[in-house]
């Protein structure tokens, strides 16, 4: 298992963010599982830049993200991988890609979406999407900077 | 473990945002102090209040000021002369002390050169660098 941290964060890339993140976990590479992304090469050029100098950055969206996530876990490399929604990380454990632990790192406030802990905040779709993804076997941690003690999802978790 | 201490010395509130700013993105920073210069300052005022935060304790400090050349960077400079391990780094930026706080865990062995190249590097022109800058999306 070579996957280093599979990170929620609607910021994606935030250059020392990840840098820090990246040191901490000793990923050299990131790849972002995301739709829309994927299809905007102006935001990809953006965020391969954002990136450290050396580390190399993939897009994907969720259909050929997953079986690349899985090909790249199997290697030899350290990947660290950014998901924007809880969904995306749920769609790559529904196509089979396994972590054992998904990192929430940043998921400000929108429609539709109230606060979960802090500055995180989840909407109904995406809090299920978070059970599911602990039913099969993930811990769910929210921990926004590599210093902060994991939050556990289901001790924040409230239904209604 | 970092072995030493930084020390922050800016303009106005500058240091202090340096370092809340860096918290942000590394967590709560330890050892790090945020120092100063006020408009009611005058130099020896200023000296007396950063001479107290590297004087702390017997630790190596690094000292990031704000600009090279102004009171900040002189000041520290000129304490820096009656202290050993004490080391002054001027133009400090938030990717500098962020540097700063996550790989360096010593004064010693060009880490200093390396923390000023990881600052000259943090400038980018950023549009400049991305094969559609300028044009609309």
């Amino acid at each position: 298992m070579s996957l280093r941290l599979v990170r929620v964060d609607d910021r994606l890339i935030h250059g020392q963010v990840v840098a820090v993140w990246l040191r901490a976990v000793g990923a050299d590479r990131i790849v972002i599982v995301d739709d829309a992304v994927a299809r905007d090469d102006f935001l990809v050029e953006v965020l391969t830049l954002a990136a450290p100098t050396g580390v190399p950055v993939e897009v994907h969206g969720v259909a050929t993200g997953a079986p690349r996530v899985a090909e790249l876990a199997a290697g030899p490399g350290a990947v660290f991988v950014l998901v924007k929604t809880p969904l995306a990380a749920l769609a790559l454990r529904r196509a089979g890609v396994e972590f054992d632990v998904l990192n929430v790192g940043g998921m400000g406030s929108g429609p539709g979406r109230r606060s979960l802990y802090r500055t995180i905040s989840a909407s109904d779709e995406e809090r299920e999407a978070f059970r599911e993804i602990e039913a099969m076997g993930t811990a769910v941690e929210i921990r926004i900077v590599a210093d902060d003690r994991p939050i556990p999802f289901a001790s924040v978790d409230r239904y209604g | 473990m970092r072995d030493f201490r930084i020390v922050v010395a800016g303009h106005s509130s500058l240091a202090a945002a340096l370092v809340r700013s860096a918290e942000l993105i590394c967590g709560e920073l330890r050892d790090v102090t945020a120092v100063g210069i006020a408009p009611a300052d005058t130099p020896e005022t200023f000296a007396a209040e950063l001479r107290r935060a590297i004087e702390l304790d017997g630790r190596p400090v690094l000292v990031l000021a704000d600009i090279q050349g102004g009171t900040p960077s002189n000041v520290a400079a000129q304490l820096a002369y009656d202290r050993p391990g004490t080391v002054v780094v001027a133009g400090a930026t938030l990717g500098m002390l962020v540097e700063a706080v996550t790989s360096i865990d010593s004064l010693e062995d060009g880490a200093i050169d390396r923390l000023v190249a990881a600052g000259r590097e943090g400038i980018v022109d950023v549009t400049g660098r991305l094969s559609r800058a300028g044009t609309q999306r």
